[in-house]
């Protein structure tokens, strides 16, 4: 797949939300030759924009470069790191998981007790992150504080690889899937301008897109995400979110907004008329940037398109290349045939 | 220390029954320093330095096998199930394993997301039944490759954490590197007895491997060379030693007073930390080479290990040179009047 190198370093690069530097970085590279202005504002978020001296509406393209992860809170006596979870994570997928920590980079591992030494109700009981510790071999108090000095924050320490075929596994991929889909975007010349955002601490409020939003307030905005899919066993039907290799993922409803329904319509005749797949979002649940973004001003019409993504939010996650292949190809279509007199800003 | 080795030795994958796969490594690192080795059908395989004059045998042994799971089942949607009774299933969720079909593959055990899962059940531990693994792949696919009854290791990953390093498997392979090691100082020490390096199968499991090579090879006395605990957050001082400070000695009825007599007098000749190990019976070969035939003295080495049986073991590498430096220097120690002393206790 074209993109996948760049995908890879994207969802290898450390974003835990409050540290985004080193995807802005990655992002700011790729976009440079094909926008005519880019902003790191004071949240953190980057703004790359093209077309600026096209006249009617403005479209918003945005992603956030964040990612879930830990921050530094203590540190024990004998060296051992405690921590608390920003963003949502399962206190489930921590144990016995690798790390990074902080700005130096250094190795952890969220230590496991061993079988042997639990009794019985211990085995069959979550073990609380709140009780968990990150070991990066520090050999007392003192080395620690000064390895990963408390705020220090840490991601999890997933390689990307191809699972076998189309399928990739890595970390991140909420939302670093939807940042390189932007990113791709950019490469385009379309008949308005676009400001894309790339934004900030998604994962612990919505809180980059606000500012970003605030200062380049488009009359569009479309936000591209990695979403649940949870088609795994024992869930219900109804209750899979959305599913793996069914096209791209459209949100009318999550826990935060309602999408504009006459672009929805839009984007789904362009899907319709293209033979491009899609899925609708089916579980009430999550929340993205376009809420706050949909709120902006005197208000913004809104889109949300996602990459369906299985066990987000937790060390290692898959996707399937024919959803992310047609979730860019249906956003180019779409954008594509956008036209002033129906979406514009008087109506 | 050197890493290559260590980190070679945990990469290779070897589920309890499946130690073929790491005969060869060990063949090729070994071979310059044995007068025989040898790969049994038990899945264990032995390595033979000649003493000088070489009446008397000493078997050092360390387990080639591994913790892992099995598959149980495969869903309509072509997810794995699996069943294992080394592993603790809380570690699982947000794991990549490798599984051994046809082919080795990659999958990732994942649960429901977050956003899905009700309060009261995010404080309920998975049991392992409930688990998946997912391999990308449908049910046509993965029959293809995978068939009930396959194994299912951890994916490995070596990294060094500060000054310590970390895999799957250092449980026992960090023993086989011991040995190893010491066998390519034989030649220096020049020992009066034979040195066996036994590579054993199925410890995990049944101990299988220990019990027939020590009846086959009868030593004449044999120390165990594994992993214990080491200390970390809800692991408490007398649940693990300290990394740094040293290997542990087993101390207590399923360990020999003669040999453990030994171990001790070395590292306190030689000056090298020696942590003590008391318990009833060691969880390690030795306890099961001990009552073969008509019985078989032995003693246990261990390195502390955090973390033990889960993807990320976590050791001190200078725990591991100053167990290879020990026992260099026991097997060097040795001389007549230990035989009797070992004998003459029996």
């Amino acid at each position: 797949m074209e993109n996948i190198d760049f995908i890879e370093k994207l969802s290898n690069a450390f974003g835990v939300s409050g540290d985004e530097r080193e995807v802005v970085e990655i992002l700011k590279e790729e976009v440079k030759g094909d926008v005519e202005s880019i902003k790191v504002d004071a949240m953190g978020n980057l703004i790359a924009m093209k077309g600026l001296e096209k006249s009617g509406f403005k479209v918003m393209l945005n992603a956030h470069m964040d990612e879930v992860g830990l921050i530094v809170t203590a540190i024990d006596e004998n060296g051992f790191l405690l921590f608390k979870k920003v963003g949502g994570i399962d206190d489930r997928v921590l144990s016995g998981k690798k790390v990074i920590v902080g700005e130096n980079k250094f190795k952890g591992i969220i230590g496991a007790k061993a079988i042997h030494l639990q009794k019985k109700e211990e085995i069959e009981k979550t073990i609380e992150s709140d009780y968990l510790t990150i070991d990066i071999g520090a050999k007392n108090k003192e080395e620690a504080e000064k390895f990963a000095p408390l705020g220090s924050l840490v991601a999890f320490d997933t390689k990307f690889e191809k699972l076998n075929d189309k399928y990739y596994i890595g970390k991140a991929f909420d939302d670093r899937l939807g940042c390189s889909i932007v990113a791709s975007l950019l490469k385009y010349d379309f008949n308005f301008p676009i400001i894309a955002l790339f934004s900030t601490q998604e994962e612990i409020g919505l809180r980059g897109a606000v500012t970003g939003a605030y200062q380049y307030t488009p009359d569009i905005s479309i936000t591209v995400e990695g979403t649940i899919s949870a088609d795994i066993p024992e869930v219900k039907e109804h209750l899979k979110c959305s599913k793996i290799s069914q096209g791209p993922v459209i949100t009318v409803k999550d826990k935060s907004v309602i999408t504009d329904h006459k672009l929805r319509e839009k984007l789904i005749s362009i899907a319709k008329k293209e033979n491009i797949p899609y899925q609708f979002k089916q579980v009430i649940a999550g929340g993205t940037d376009s809420s706050k973004i949909q709120l902006t001003k005197g208000g913004v019409r809104i889109l949300t398109v996602a990459v369906p993504v299985r066990y987000i939010h937790s060390p290692v996650s898959l996707f399937f290349q024919d959803d992310y292949e047609n979730t860019l190809k249906l956003l180019f279509k779409f954008l594509n045939s956008l036209k002033e007199e129906n979406y514009g800003t008087t109506n | 220390m050197k890493y290559n080795l260590l980190e070679e030795l945990t990469d290779i994958s070897a589920f309890p029954g499946e130690e073929s796969k790491i005969h060869e490594l060990i063949k090729r690192e070994i071979s310059g320093y044995a007068e025989e080795i040898k790969s049994l059908k038990t899945g264990s395989m032995f390595a033979i330095k000649l003493g000088t004059p070489g009446k008397c045998s000493i078997m050092l042994d360390a387990h080639i096998d591994e913790v892992g799971a099995i598959v149980s089942g495969i869903t309509d949607e072509g997810f794995l199930r699996m069943q294992s009774n080394f592993i603790d299933p809380k570690i699982l969720p947000g794991s990549i394993v490798e599984i051994h079909g046809k082919q080795e593959i990659k999958g990732i055990i994942g649960i429901k997301p977050f956003h899905l899962t009700h309060e009261e059940d995010l404080k309920k531990a998975f049991p392992i039944k409930e688990l998946f693994i997912d391999c990308g792949l449908n049910k046509k696919e993965i029959e293809e490759i995978v068939s009930v009854g396959d194994s299912v290791t951890f994916y490995p990953s070596f990294s060094k954490i500060n000054e310590l390093v970390s895999n799957k498997a250092l449980d026992d392979r960090i023993g086989v590197y011991v040995i190893i090691e010491i066998f390519k100082r034989l030649k220096k020490i020049s020992p009066i007895m034979n040195v066996v390096g036994h590579f054993a199968s199925q410890e995990e499991f049944t101990t299988f491997g220990a019990i027939t090579s020590t009846y086959v090879l009868k030593p004449d006395c044999a120390v165990a060379i594994d992993v214990t605990h080491g200390f970390s957050p809800n692991v408490s001082k007398q649940e693990g030693f300290e990394l740094g400070k040293g290997p542990a000695v087993f101390i207590g009825p399923s360990t020999d007073r003669v040999i453990n007599r030994k171990i001790i007098d070395t590292s306190q000749k030689y000056g090298i930390p020696l942590q003590k190990e008391v318990g009833i019976l060691s969880g390690t070969d030795a306890t099961y080479i001990q009552t073969v035939e008509k019985g078989v003295p032995v003693g246990v080495v261990s390195i502390p290990i955090r973390y033990m049986h889960t993807p990320h073991e976590v050791a001190d590498p200078q725990d591991i040179e100053k167990t290879i430096n020990l026992l260099s220097l026991f097997i060097q120690e040795i001389d007549g009047s230990f035989l009797e002393a070992l004998y003459g206790e029996h």
